[in-house]
């Protein structure tokens, strides 16, 4: 299903696996080309219970119910067995989430820890997993418990490391030059990014790689211009893009206004869990989500309110991903 | 694996981290060898209400400390990394924690023409509201509060320290003071009139009006000047270049004293057509006695492919910014180089000699140069 289908559709909840492009990409896979995943987004509808009416994510939703809808869109995404395609058991894996809105718009634990079920399934090791944010604060009051144990996946935040946490060496690229969380840069060789939808006052859209802010240590400095280009540049950074294999949108609600923190007034539930392995591609479905919500409640769009996200473009024209062509896969 | 079993794991675990799966690899541990501190990151805050911000609607703020007048959302910082939105209240993170004290020769900062031989209690937070590319403290002024060690340091307890030291100044910087402007004031304001002077080290980014309620509690504000371009505050300092002339102009109405730093960096701002714009505009506007220190510049944070700046290019400054007709050029990061000396622009007597921070004969009496009585501006006593 295209881009524009999809919009209109409204995502009934189809299973959709299309062979032909699919297993080209599976080839590439096999290559360790995981960037070369172009335009797919799977997309699982139908998450919240009927009946259940939900004002925050910490209102609950089965887990077995979100680990099922994940389970549907990595295999829409790549086939059988779809982690053991992107991991591999001795891989190091950190998983950064977004804590910065706490647990009423933060990814669901249940969502992260379906992620962790799923890389368990690759063969990587609970030791060998680290679910990860700027600060271990911002993860307790996302429903994360810290855990540092050897044996254990981990949960701390870049501040739990000494020294300051980040990589002694500056990144860059164009217009960003950042040190990177020592997460990232000394200890995992993937990293899997799982946000929220919401709307980004500066951003325009926050879910797969403005989240990527998180792992710098100077975010503050890529905010003019309504970020652009610097989330792009942000995720074009040398540590990032060699190690971003996979971006888990939480979905079940969005925010349509008034983000990055949480604001009940404008929390409407989208139902979804959007899966890819190309981020540019998964932020443009989030930004097609969040213009639609915002259309449906008479808000001015993005464009409008000054805060468009060219970004998604300029990270399309960097190679980072497509903003184009796009191959939705309901499931 | 098989569907079923795959789902199967997920349901048993999804609620948490407790459940163990069989290990089918890891051989590799690499996290093994983390080295990991206690989580205090929000230890290392100190938070006070920010001054100088008003509030919109949804809970937003706009800053109005700095030229810069960041738009701040819920939960978001300003640009300086140091002033966060929480729930519409606009607040500083450093309020009383310093990630920098030493005590420095007042050369150091660098003024020449306040309390010569003197010794400055130097503090600063975390931050800064530009980001150049040749920052020479980059570690503590591109971080987040959090992201470096600090201390607390109350006003008396500095007052105390600079006593203790023989420091007869308190000066503000390492990173840009005006991020911490809060705290700033109420140093300054608590001690000032127990005798210690307060002297700012800064970019010059501020806004007028905190600059204005900051100013009586002052002694001497020293401004980097960056380059006489816009284009070179956009491409290497994220920053404009017409709010640090507005402040310097501004001090000068003020009254305080006001030294000039412009860090020379080759093939960035080492032309001579813009700098003789620069010392014109100094002269013209501020007026000659000015001191304008031309420093060297030595590869740091982003600009690393660029050499030392060459003697010459710093004398060949230094005679363009005479020619201007500024009375008080010096040359920094030159120690041994006779420009460090002040002279008498009467009669040319070296009336303060210096090398490096260190201060040789001084041959003033009462600001006046003793072989020619001539008036030499400055903050003697």
């Amino acid at each position: 299903m295209d881009r524009r289908i999809f919009l209109k559709s409204g995502l009934a909840a189809s299973a959709l696996l299309s062979t032909g492009r699919a297993g080209a990409q599976f080839e590439l896979l096999a290559r360790g080309e995981f960037a070369n995943l172009p335009g797919f987004v799977a997309v699982a509808g139908d998450l919240i219970p009927p009946g259940r009416a939900l004002r925050s994510n910490r209102d609950p939703v089965p887990a077995e119910r979100i680990g099922r809808a994940l389970e549907r869109c990595m295999t829409a995404l790549l086939g059988s067995e779809p982690w053991a395609r992107l991991f591999a058991p001795h891989e190091v894996v950190a998983i950064k989430v977004n804590g910065l809105a706490s647990g009423h718009l933060s990814p669901r634990p249940e969502l992260v820890w379906a992620v962790v079920a799923g890389l368990r399934a690759a063969g990587v090791h609970d030791s060998n997993i680290v679910i990860w944010e700027r600060t271990t604060r911002e993860l307790e009051r996302s429903g994360f418990a810290p855990q540092t144990s050897e044996h254990e996946v981990r949960v701390y935040g870049t501040d739990a490391l000494k020294g300051s946490g980040y990589a002694q060496q500056i990144e860059s690229f164009g217009q960003v030059g950042s040190l990177v969380s020592r997460v990232l840069t000394e200890y995992a060789d993937a990293l899997i990014n799982v946000g929220v939808l919401k709307d980004h006052d500066l951003a325009g859209v926050s879910a797969g790689m403005k989240n990527l802010y998180g792992v710098i240590h100077n975010p503050n400095r890529y905010h003019d211009n309504a970020c652009d280009p610097y989330v792009a540049h942000v995720a074009a950074l040398p540590s990032i893009r060699s190690k971003l294999r996979l971006t888990v949108i939480d979905a079940i609600l969005g925010q349509a206004h008034a983000g990055p923190a949480y604001n009940a007034e404008w929390i409407w539930p989208c139902g979804r869990l959007l899966v890819a392995a190309d981020p540019v591609a998964c932020d443009r479905v989030a930004a097609d989500l969040i213009a639609a919500a915002r259309a449906a409640r008479g808000l001015p769009s993005l464009k409008e309110a000054g805060r468009e996200p060219v970004w998604i473009a300029t990270a399309a024209r960097l190679g980072l991903g497509h903003d184009s062509d796009l191959e939705i896969r309901e499931v | 694996m098989r569907r079923r079993g795959f789902i199967g794991g997920l349901v048993g675990c999804a609620l948490g981290g407790a459940c163990r799966m069989r290990v089918l690899g890891g051989e590799a541990h690499a996290q093994d060898a983390i080295d990991f501190a206690l989580p205090e990151g929000e230890k290392r805050l100190s938070i006070a209400p920010a001054l100088y911000y008003e509030r919109e609607a949804e809970r937003k703020v706009v800053c109005r400390l700095c030229p810069r007048e960041c738009r701040v959302a819920d939960r978001e910082r300003g640009y300086c990394g140091v002033r966060e939105n929480r729930g519409g209240e606009y607040v500083t993170l450093v309020h009383g924690r310093v990630c920098a004290v030493h005590v420095d020769p007042i050369e150091k900062k660098p003024f020449y023409h306040v309390l010569p031989g003197t010794q400055a209690l130097s503090l600063a937070t975390a931050g800064c509201n530009m980001e150049c590319r040749f920052c020479q403290n980059w570690q503590i002024s591109q971080f987040r509060p959090e992201q470096v060690d600090s201390v607390e340091a109350s006003p008396a307890g500095l007052l105390r320290t600079a006593r203790e030291k023989g420091a007869r100044s308190i000066a503000y910087t390492y990173s840009e003071p005006t991020v911490f402007y809060e705290y700033m004031l109420d140093i300054a304001r608590e001690t000032a009139p127990q005798g210690i002077r307060h002297v700012v080290v800064s970019n010059g980014y501020i806004a007028a009006e905190p600059l204005r309620e900051l100013a009586p509690h002052l002694t001497a504000y020293k401004v980097d000047l960056k380059a006489f371009t816009e284009r070179f505050y956009r491409e290497q300092c994220s920053a404009r270049l017409e709010p640090v002339l507005q402040t310097l102009k501004l001090l000068r109405t003020l009254g305080l004293w006001t030294e000039i730093v412009v860090l020379i960096i080759p093939t960035l701002n080492d032309d001579e057509a813009s700098n003789r714009e620069m010392f014109k505009w100094v002269a013209g506007e501020l007026g000659p006695d000015v001191p304008v220190h031309l420093s060297r510049f030595h590869p740091t944070y982003k600009i690393r492919n660029l050499p030392r700046t060459p003697v010459a290019t710093l004398e060949r400054l230094y005679a363009i910014a005479r020619e201007e007709g500024l009375h008080f050029v010096y040359l920094g990061n030159l120690p041994g180089h006779e420009s460090e000396s002040t002279y008498c622009p009467a009669c040319g007597h070296r009336v303060i000699e210096r090398f490096g921070y260190v201060i040789g004969k001084i041959d003033l009496e009462s600001g006046r140069c003793r072989r020619c009585n001539a008036v030499i501006p400055g903050v003697w006593n």
